[in-house]
Formats: structure tokens, sequence, C-alpha cells
């Protein structure tokens, strides 16, 4: 049990940094056909072109004040909410494992999100590679706040393997047991 | 209650987490840039580049029936160009910005040169564009005494003069130097002069940025 408390331990610790981390970076250029002009407006137009990091937060709040309501919601969802409630739910199961419950319902609702595993990192995959390629040549490159992003979820979904392991063992000694 | 109270702890974790991020990646206030043009006094063994970024002028045609009174015979708002002169002997002279009572210049070519600016500025020596030919500016020292004469274009008589103002270059400042003139008279036609005065250092690039800067401040 001490290997599922530590890897949601990691899990929880690394999805806060996941969120306010740099995830991805716009690198602005303008590319015509007979050449590169990225310097020259870099100088002309400084403020515009500079390169800037977005965390998901940062990238949510951006969306929303453009107007795409709908995505950032999508993306608050999928980002932030439901990694979260699928923390918490497992932090619950582990916990009534752990007082050698079953943890019942818990479980039924990891097996389910289970489904739903890799769903947020693949969003924000989905998203930067949309915009990779933009007109003029500007591109997006992904940041170190998306890999710790991705290590917390791969972390919760083998807590939740671990997790489902543990209590079909738990359910094979309690129907031994009876 | 017990385990609602337990999950503080990955809450706590997650807050946690991302209140260290927030410490070491708050965005800390950007330093300005080097090369930016500052409000700096002239250094009078330097070379600087002075040209007149607008000039404007008062409305002459306060009766339509003098002739006097016109810029143009054709009751056309005046052509307007200037010259830079230095010890009587003409340095540099403007383009003519035909029909306006507000004209403006830039101290670059840039559509000409787009190409071109991008490998200056790269360093690639193997171009064939004289870079000063893409610099719209007069080129003087700054102690110079210099004297901006402006006219009012014209195609059958000589130019009218709109003004004409004496300038020590190192009584300006580097960057933009406005002077205005309230009283309208026999040599004094113009009702606001905006003069930029940009250092010309070593390299390409230390000379095109504080340029180029100045004609992005006009937008």
């Amino acid at each position: 049990m001490k290997r599922i408390f530590l890897l949601l331990i990691f899990s929880s610790f690394t999805l806060g940094i996941g969120i306010l981390a740099p995830t991805m970076q716009t690198e602005p250029r303008l590319t015509l056909y007979d050449g590169d002009y990225t310097e020259v407006m870099n100088l002309l137009f400084p403020e515009e072109f500079k390169t800037s990091s977005f965390s998901i937060i940062e990238g949510i709040q951006h969306m929303w004040g453009a107007g795409s309501k709908g995505i950032a919601a999508l993306i608050f969802g999928f980002s932030i909410v439901f990694p979260v409630l699928k923390l918490l739910i497992l932090w619950m199961a582990t916990l009534k494992l752990s007082e050698e419950k079953c943890p019942g319902r818990s479980l039924k609702i990891v097996e389910k999100l289970g489904k739903f595993s890799m769903v947020d990192v693949f969003v924000i995959s989905v998203l930067i590679v949309t915009v990779k390629g933009l007109p003029g040549g500007s591109q997006i490159h992904a940041d170190w706040g998306l890999y710790v992003f991705a290590v917390s979820v791969v972390l919760s979904i083998i807590a939740g393997f671990m997790l489902a392991h543990r209590a079909h063992e738990r359910e094979l000694l309690d129907a031994k047991g009876k | 209650m017990k385990n609602l109270l337990s999950l503080s702890v990955p809450i706590g974790l997650i807050l946690c987490g991302a209140g260290m991020t927030a410490l070491f990646t708050s965005k800390e206030p950007e330093q300005e840039e080097a090369v930016k043009i500052e409000e700096s006094t002239i250094d009078e063994s330097a070379t600087y580049y002075v040209f007149v970024s607008e000039i404007e002028v008062f409305n002459k045609a306060l009766d339509d029936d003098n002739d006097e009174d016109d810029w143009d015979d054709d009751d056309d708002a005046p052509d307007v160009f200037y010259e830079i002169k230095y010890q009587g002997k003409k340095i540099f002279e403007s383009p003519q910005r035909d029909n306006t009572f507000i004209a403006n210049w830039r101290g670059i070519t840039l559509p000409v040169a787009l190409k071109d600016l991008t490998s200056m500025i790269k360093g690639d020596v193997n171009i064939n564009v004289d870079f000063e030919q893409i610099v719209n500016a007069s080129r003087v020292k700054g102690d110079s005494e210099i004297t901006l004469h402006m006219y009012d274009h014209d195609n059958v008589t000589f130019s009218d003069n709109i003004g004409e103002l004496t300038i020590n270059i190192a009584d300006l400042k580097e960057g933009t130097n406005v002077m205005q003139n309230s009283n309208r008279g026999e040599n004094s036609g113009w009702k606001q002069i905006e003069i930029k005065v940009v250092k010309r250092e070593g390299s390409v690039k230390d000379f095109l940025l504080p340029l180029l800067r100045e004609m992005n401040n006009e937008h």
C-alpha cells in the first residue's frame, strides 16, 4: 500500500507543478517566399515577436479572454478538474483498502475513469499539433510543464492499476473468508 | 469525516506543487533593453544621423482672394520638403510630400531594402546594397551646427520658403526632439517640427536598431 500512496503523493505534487508550469512555447516567425524576415520584425515589433510560454492555466485564461469559452471550459475540465478528481477518488479508495475495507464504489469509479486516462495530455497535444504550423512559419513547442503533467497522469494510471489489483485480491480474500 | 479530512493531503500536495512552480517561474519585470533610445545628451565627438520626421505648417490661406496668402497658386496645400545645410553647403534634401500641412518622413527606406536589411542584420557581407543608400538622413558630428530650410515646392516659380532654423546638434537629445513655433512670421511658416537624432554606432545592427525603433515609434 505504501507504493500506491507514494505514487499518489508524487502524482499530486507533479500535477500541481504541471498545471502552472510552462506547457507550450510560441515562437513567432515571419518567413516569406524570398526569405526569413523574423529578425527584422523582431526589431520592428519586439513585443509582438518575442517568444512566450504558456502554462495550462494561462492558456485557458487566454482562450477565455479571446472568446473561445467552450474550448477553454473543455480544457479546464479535462486538464484540471478531471485529474484532480481522479486523484482524490484514488486517494479515498487507497485509504479504504489500507483500512482493510473493500473500496467498492470508489474502485468502480476509478476503473471507469481509467478509460479517460491520458485524455488530458491528449487534449494539450492535439492543441499543440493543431497550431504548430502557423502561417509565416511561427512555431509552437511543448515546454517542460507538459512532461511533468504527463508524468503526473502516468503515475496516477499506475496507481490506479495497482489499486485495482489489490482490490481484486482483497475481494478474493473476502470471498474465501465467507 | 476522517476520509474527507484525509483528502486534504492530495489537495495540499497539488497546491504545494503549484505554489512552488508559481514561485520559481514568476515572471520578473522585463529588463529595459540595452539598445533602447534614451534621452541622453549628445556626445560631441560622435557621428549622428539627423532627420526631420514631421513638419507641420501654418495654414497660410487665410484669404482666398489674396494669392500672397496661399501656399500654392491652385489653392492646394503646400508641397513640403526640407534641406539640411552644414557650413552653407547642402548635405541632405528630403523627398517632397505633396499637398499637406503635416509632412512626414522616415529615416530609412524599408520596403526597398527589407530583404537586404535581413542579410545585413545577419552579418551577410556579400550583398550588393550600399547601406547608406537606404538611410534618409543627414550625417553630422555631435558638435556641428546645421541649418534646416523648409520649402513649399513650386513648379513654376521658386519654391516658397516655409522657414529656416539654425540648430546646434549638441543642444538636441538622442531620439525625438519636438520644436514648436507659435508666432507665424515671414520666416516661420512652420508650426511644429519633430527632429530625430540617432547615434551612428559601429556595427550595422547597432545602427539599424535605433533607426528601426525610431521608425516604429512613428506608428
